[in-house]
C-alpha cells in the first residue's frame, strides 16, 4: 500500500538539493514528483548566452546598419558570371580528385583499425582503448589545420589536400564503422567456429558480409562530406576550388564567386543524390 | 487477375532440379567487377594529378617543429589568463559556437516548418528545401569570408557565420522530426475539443522538443570544431592565433594551442554524447 | 559413438553445470535431452564439440579423447560434428546458398576464402543439401526474407553440407511456431534415418521429444536422472526431471 515505486526512482545529486515533492491522494496513495530541471537549465543557457555575447562583442545593429551592403553582395552572388565557368572547371576537377583519392585512402586504412577497435571482435581491452583514443584525437583536429601543416611540409598543391582528407576520413569512417561493427550478429561467427573454421575464416565468412555494406555506405557518406570540405582546403594552399574562392573574394568579384559557388552547388547536389541512391541500394 | 494468380501458383509449384537451379543462378559477378573497375578507374584518374613531389625545402624542419611543439607545449601560454592565452581563446571559441548554435537553432525552426511536406503543399516545401540545400552546400569558410566584408573581422563575424551555416543542417534534421510527427495525437486532441493553439502546445511541441534539443546539441559539437577553423579567415576564436603561430613557426605555441583545442573538443564531444543518449532514453 | 565417463563441468564463475555424467550414444541414435533451463542441457552439447572444455572426466567420440584435441586437430574434429542453434546463426544479409557454402570454408585456402571463390562442385553440393531439406527453390533468396522455419532449414542444410557424423541441435525449434516446429522435427527424423547421422537435441517441449525421438535423456541440476527409450518414460519420471513443475508442452498449435 505504501509508496513502493519510490525506491524505483533513482535520486541524483539534483534531487538531493531540490527535494522531490510528495503528492498524497485523499485515499492515502502517494507518488513523488521530482522537481523539474527545466528552470535551472534555462538559467544556465541564458547565462551562457549573456557571457558569450559579452565575449564575442556581437551586436545585431551592425547587421541592420550594413544591411544594404549585404543585399548588394547577395544580388551580385545571384548573378553569376557565366563566362567564368571555364576557369572553375580545372580547380573543381582537382577538388573532386582530391576527395576521391583521399576518401579511398582514408577508408582503406579505416577498415582494419575499425575491426581492431570493436569490442566484440578484438577482446584485448588495451588495444581497443588505445586505438579509440588515437581516433578521437585525430577527429578533434580541424581539417584545415591538418591541411595547413601538410602544405607546409609537402608543399602547396593537391598532395597536401589529399593527405589532409585521408586523415580526416580515416578518423571519421573508423569511428562510424566500429560503432556499426559492434551491432553485428555474432551468431554466424559462433556457428563457423563450431564447424571447425579458424578465426580468420570465421570472421571473413560470417562477419565481413555483414560489415561490408555498412562500410561502403559510410564511405560514400564520407565522400559526400569530403567534396564539400575539400572545396575550402585551397584557402591554405592545399589545391582545389579554395584558391579560386579566396581569389574571387579578395578581388571582390562576387559575380565570379557566384559562378564558383553555383558550380560547387550543382556538383555537391549531384554527388549527394547519387550517393543517397547508392546507399539506399546497399541497405 | 485469376489468370495471373494461376501463373504464379504454377511457378511456385514447379519443382526445379538441382542442375536447373544451378543453371538459373543469378550471375552477379559482373556487378562486383564493374564496381571494382569503376573505383579503380576513379583512383587511377585522381592519382594522375595528385602526385607526391617530395618535401618542401623546409618540410623536414616543419615536421620536426610540429612534433617538438606538441611534445613541448608553451605551458605559460596554456594556463595564462591574458587575452591572448589559450584559456581565453578557447572560451571565445566556445562563445562563438554557443551563440552560433542557438541563433541557428532558432532560425532553423521557421525554415523547417516551411519545408515540411506534411505542413505545407509540396511545391512550396521543396522550394524551401532548395534554399536549405543552398545554405548547406556553401562551406562555412566561404560564408565567413563573405560576412567579413559586412561586419569586419572579429568574433561577431564568427557568430553570424555559424548562425547562418547551422540553419542548413539543423533544419534538415528538424524536418525529419516534423515529418515523423504522430498525427493520431492531434486527432485525439481534436476529439477533446482543443483549439489549434492548444493542439500545437500539447500535441506538437512535446513530440518535438527532445529531438530538437538533441539536434541542437549535436550541432553545437560540430560548430565548436568549426569555430576553431573560422579564426583562420579572421572570424575570431583560437584558429587565428594557431595559424599565425604555424606560419611564423613558433612551435611551442602551436603545441599549446593544439593541446587546448584537442582537450576542449574531446570534453565537449563526450558531454554531448552523454546528454544526447540521456535525451534519447527520455530522461 | 559418444561416450561420457564421469564428466564434470565447472564454469569459471564457480557454477557446476555437470556432475558425474555417464553416457553412451551409439552412431545413428536420435536422442532428446530434456530438462529445465539451466539444468545443463546446453553444456552437454557444447562439451561434445569442445565449445566448452570438460573440467574432469573423459569424453570420447569415436575413440578420440575430445579434451586432448588442439588447434588444427580440434578444427578437423569439429568438421564431423554439426551444430544447429536456436537463433539459426545465419548471415541474414546473404543468400541461402552462400550460407550453405560457408560449410566448405574451413577446408579452403586463404585466398579462396579471401575472394570467396567456390567451385561448381561445391555449389552443386550446396544446392543438393538445400534440396535434402526441401528448400531448393529458395537457394538464391536472402535469408532475411525467409520465414523462421525456412531459416532453420537453411541452417540444417549448412550442417548437412559439412557431411557430419553427429548433429548437435541446441533448442532448434524454440523460436519457431508450433506447426513449423513439427515440420523441422520431421526433417530431423528423416535426416537421422536416411543418412545414419547421430542427432542430439536439446528440447524444451516434452511432447515433441517423446513423439519424434528414440531415446530421452533427462537432466536435472547437472545430473542425468533419466536415460531410456522415449516410449518407456513415465509421468512420474517426467515430473522428477522437471523438478515437480509442470513439463512444458507445445501442443498441436491449433
Amino acid at each position: 500500500m505504501d509508496n513502493e515505486n519510490n525506491s524505483a526512482v533513482k535520486l541524483t545529486w539534483f534531487d538531493k538539493i531540490f527535494k522531490p515533492q510528495v503528492i498524497t491522494l485523499p485515499n492515502g496513495h502517494s507518488t513523488i514528483r521530482r522537481r523539474s530541471r527545466a528552470p535551472i537549465i534555462v538559467a544556465l543557457v541564458l547565462l551562457a548566452i549573456i557571457l558569450s555575447l559579452r565575449m564575442t562583442g556581437f551586436d545585431l545593429s551592425i547587421i541592420i546598419k550594413k544591411f544594404d551592403k549585404l543585399m548588394d553582395l547577395m544580388v551580385k552572388l545571384f548573378h553569376p558570371k557565366w563566362s567564368f565557368f571555364d576557369k572553375v572547371t580545372r580547380p573543381l576537377v582537382d577538388t573532386i580528385k582530391m576527395s576521391i583519392l583521399g576518401t579511398v585512402i582514408g577508408c582503406a586504412l579505416a577498415l582494419p583499425i575499425a575491426v581492431l577497435s570493436s569490442t566484440n571482435i578484438d577482446k584485448n581491452r588495451v588495444i581497443v582503448s588505445v586505438l579509440r583514443f588515437i581516433l578521437a584525437l585525430i577527429r578533434t583536429l580541424p581539417t584545415l589545420v591538418i591541411a595547413l601543416v601538410c602544405a607546409l611540409i609537402f608543399g602547396l598543391g593537391t598532395f597536401a589536400g589529399t593527405l589532409a582528407i585521408s586523415i580526416f576520413t580515416f578518423g571519421i569512417v573508423a569511428k562510424m564503422l566500429y560503432e556499426s561493427i559492434e551491432t553485428i550478429d555474432m551468431g554466424p561467427f559462433e556457428a563457423m567456429e563450431a564447424m571447425g573454421a579458424n578465426k580468420f575464416q570465421a570472421f571473413w565468412s560470417a562477419c565481413v558480409p555483414q560489415i561490408l555494406p555498412v562500410y561502403l555506405s559510410h564511405s560514400l557518406y564520407c565522400f559526400e562530406m569530403n567534396v564539400r570540405a575539400s572545396a575550402i582546403l585551397g584557402y591554405v594552399g592545399a589545391g582545389g576550388l579554395g584558391i579560386t574562392i579566396n581569389e574571387r573574394i579578395g578581388w571582390r568579384d562576387y559575380e565570379g564567386l557566384g559562378m564558383v559557388l553555383l558550380t560547387l552547388f550543382v556538383v555537391v547536389v549531384a554527388i549527394e543524390f547519387t550517393s543517397e541512391y547508392l546507399r539506399g541500394k546497399l541497405s | 487477375m485469376a489468370e495471373k494468380l494461376e501463373k504464379i501458383e504454377k511457378a511456385v509449384d514447379e519443382k526445379l532440379t538441382v542442375a536447373e537451379m544451378y543453371a538459373n543462378r543469378p550471375r552477379k559477378w559482373w556487378v562486383y567487377t564493374l564496381v571494382v573497375l569503376i573505383i579503380a578507374a576513379l583512383v587511377g584518374w585522381s592519382g594522375s594529378t595528385v602526385q607526391f613531389e617530395g618535401l618542401t625545402v623546409t618540410g623536414r624542419s616543419v615536421a620536426q617543429g610540429v612534433i617538438s611543439g606538441i611534445t613541448h607545449p608553451d605551458l605559460k601560454l596554456m594556463f595564462g589568463t591574458g587575452n591572448t592565452d589559450v584559456p581565453y581563446l578557447l572560451l571565445q571559441t566556445m562563445a562563438i559556437a554557443v551563440l552560433g548554435t542557438i541563433f541557428g537553432a532558432i532560425l532553423a525552426i521557421p525554415f523547417a516548418f516551411l519545408a515540411s511536406t506534411n505542413i505545407l503543399p509540396k511545391p512550396i516545401a521543396y522550394l524551401f528545401r532548395v534554399v536549405i540545400l543552398l545554405i548547406r552546400t556553401i562551406p562555412s569558410l566561404v560564408w565567413a569570408l563573405m560576412w567579413i566584408r559586412v561586419t569586419g573581422p572579429g568574433a561577431a563575424c564568427g557568430v553570424i557565420t555559424q548562425s547562418v551555416c547551422s540553419i542548413g543542417m539543423i533544419s534538415k534534421m528538424y524536418i525529419t522530426a516534423i515529418e515523423d510527427l504522430d498525427t493520431r495525437i492531434l486527432e485525439s486532441l481534436d476529439a477533446m475539443g482543443c483549439t489549434p493553439f492548444q493542439k500545437i502546445r500539447y500535441g506538437v511541441i512535446p513530440q518535438l522538443t527532445a529531438s530538437f534539443i538533441s539536434t541542437t546539441i549535436y550541432r553545437f559539437d560540430i560548430n565548436l570544431k568549426d569555430a576553431t577553423t573560422l579564426g583562420i579567415v579572421g572570424a575570431g576564436g583560437i584558429g587565428a592565433s594557431l595559424v599565425q603561430c604555424l606560419n611564423s613557426r613558433r612551435w611551442a605555441m602551436v603545441g599549446s594551442f593544439v593541446w587546448g583545442l584537442m582537450i576542449l573538443v574531446l570534453i565537449i564531444e563526450y558531454l554531448s554524447t552523454q546528454v544526447r543518449s540521456k535525451l534519447a532514453r527520455g530522461e | 559413438m559418444i561416450e561420457f565417463k564421469n564428466v564434470y563441468k565447472t564454469y569459471p564463475n564457480g557454477f557446476t553445470a555437470l556432475k558425474d555424467v555417464n553416457l553412451k550414444i551409439e552412431q545413428g541414435e536420435f536422442v532428446a535431452i530434456i530438462g529445465l533451463s539451466g539444468a545443463g542441457k546446453s553444456t552437454i552439447l557444447r562439451c561434445i564439440n569442445r565449445m566448452h572444455d570438460v573440467t574432469k572426466g573423459t569424453l570420447t567420440v569415436d575413440g578420440v579423447d575430445v579434451n586432448t584435441l588442439k588447434g588444427a586437430e580440434l578444427r578437423r574434429y569439429r568438421r564431423k560434428v554439426g551444430m544447429i542453434f536456436q537463433s539459426f546463426n545465419l548471415v541474414s544479409r546473404s543468400t541461402a546458398i552462400k550460407n550453405v557454402l560457408t560449410a566448405d570454408v574451413p577446408d579452403m585456402g586463404f585466398f579462396q576464402v579471401l575472394f570467396g571463390i567456390f567451385s561448381k562442385e561445391q555449389k552443386m553440393r550446396a544446392l543438393e543439401s538445400l534440396d535434402k531439406v526441401g528448400i531448393l527453390s529458395k537457394a538464391y533468396t536472402r535469408c532475411d526474407q525467409l520465414s523462421g522455419g525456412q531459416q532453420q532449414r537453411v541452417a540444417l542444410a549448412r550442417t548437412l553440407n559439412q557431411n557430419p557424423k553427429i548433429i548437435l541441435a541446441d533448442e532448434p525449434v524454440a523460436s519457431l511456431d508450433p506447426i513449423t516446429a513439427r515440420q523441422v522435427m520431421q526433417d530431423f527424423v528423416r535426416i537421422n534415418k536416411d543418412y545414419n547421422i547421430s542427432i542430439l537435441l536439446n528440447i524444451h517441449h516434452i511432447d515433441l521429444a517423446l513423439q519424434y525421438c528414440d531415446r530421452v535423456i533427462g537432466v536435472r541440476a547437472g545430473e542425468i536422472v533419466f536415460d531410456g527409450p522415449a516410449a518407456t518414460i513415465t509421468q512420474e519420471q517426467i515430473d522428477y526431471v522437471y523438478n515437480g513443475t509442470k513439463a512444458p508442452v507445445l501442443g498441436n498449435g491449433e
